[in-house]
């Protein structure tokens, strides 16, 4: 009985053994598969060197330089050819107000790098801007679709031929945007 | 079958394509981003004459002998001030216009503006301008609106009614004229 026990025994191990062989190499169903999807979304970030720019005393009958600032733009896109830099006052007829009145917009004018200075006068551009109050200021290509450009702004107030405002302290707020196109 | 199923593959992925395009035109930057203008016009106020020199051929005497009348014109932008004021003054009262040693005291000049009468250049500072028995207020203009230009003559004359004429001589004189707000 004993000896019939024994063999039961080595019958299993035996057994065990080939079960522990056959699974050696076996390969699971599949192969089995995840997809990993990550999206960077496309970005277009604006900023200036200074959030404000002054000038200290508007000079008569011509033209009055603010201290140049600097625009950048950084830019991360799937599609795009161009990038354009859009400003614009909120009210072309007073883009600067003041206790003594106000500076049209056709006054104030801007230019990037070299280029001639050109007024806000126009009307909206790639859907930014108000009619009149507007100027495209910069535009630069965007390839690569991921890069960064920065570029002089140069703005002034020309009273070239004309009277100077009232005295006083003249305030306004230039709106920049950048647009692909 | 297979060559339909690639053709629908290929609509697919143009269309995805399409729309990927059409979603970045017209990305718009943060924003907008701001920049405040200050700007500054200062207060100003300027005077000016038509002429520089003006100049009588010969002194009467016993009588009031004029120069040729001339223009002043000031012209202000302000941001407060009711009056502009204008003074004339010479520096050295005993001897408003010298030849050689000789004097025209400023108290025989007189001048005006307008029509008004013609007074002598003996009063004390106005306003804190001109010297003190030299001095004149010649004109006064309303500041308003702040931002203005008037234009006066100014007749000027040598008043030697009941006075000898001055020595013989060629006197030669330098009339100061200053506006100021009040």
């Amino acid at each position: 009985m004993r000896s019939t026990g024994s063999l039961l025994a080595l019958a299993a191990l035996a057994l065990a053994a080939n079960t522990a062989s056959a699974q050696v190499g076996t390969l699971s169903n599949g192969p089995v598969t995840v997809v990993l999807n990550a999206t960077q979304g496309s970005t277009l970030a604006l900023s200036t060197s200074a959030g404000s720019t002054t000038i200290a005393a508007i000079n008569a009958g011509t033209t009055t330089d603010f201290p140049s600032l600097n625009v950048t733009a950084a830019w991360n896109l799937t599609a795009g050819a161009n990038i354009v830099l859009v400003g614009w006052f909120g009210t072309p007829a007073s883009a600067l107000t003041g206790p003594g009145g106000n500076i049209a917009s056709a006054r104030v004018l801007g230019r990037t790098g070299a280029t001639a200075y050109v007024p806000f006068t126009g009307n909206a551009v790639a859907g930014q801007g108000v009619a009149g109050g507007t100027a495209q200021l910069w535009s630069v290509a965007a390839t690569p679709l991921n890069g960064l450009a920065t570029t002089n702004l140069d703005l002034r107030l020309d009273y070239t031929s004309q009277l100077p405002p009232n005295a006083g302290t003249y305030t306004g707020t230039l709106n920049l945007r950048a647009v692909v196109q | 079958m297979n060559r339909m199923y690639k053709r629908a593959l290929l609509v697919g992925a143009l269309a995805l394509m399409a729309g990927s395009a059409q979603a970045q035109i017209g990305t718009l930057s943060n924003g907008p981003v701001t920049v405040i203008l200050n700007a500054t016009q200062a207060p100003t106020l300027t005077l000016s004459t038509s002429v520089a020199s003006v100049t009588m051929a010969s002194i009467g005497a016993n009588v009031v002998t004029p120069f040729p009348t001339f223009n002043v014109t000031t012209t202000w932008n302000l941001t407060a001030g009711t009056t502009i004021r204008l003074v004339g003054w010479f520096n050295t009262p005993a001897a408003a216009l010298v030849s050689g040693a000789n004097n025209i005291a400023a108290a025989r000049v007189v001048g005006r503006t307008g029509a008004a009468a013609f007074a002598p250049f003996t009063g004390g500072p106005s306003s804190g301008l001109g010297v003190a028995g030299g001095t004149q207020q010649l004109w006064s203009v309303n500041a308003t609106p702040l931002n203005g230009t008037a234009t006066t003559n100014l007749d000027l004359a040598l008043d030697y009614v009941g006075q000898a004429s001055p020595n013989a001589g060629i006197y030669t004189g330098t009339l100061n004229l200053r506006a100021i707000v009040q």
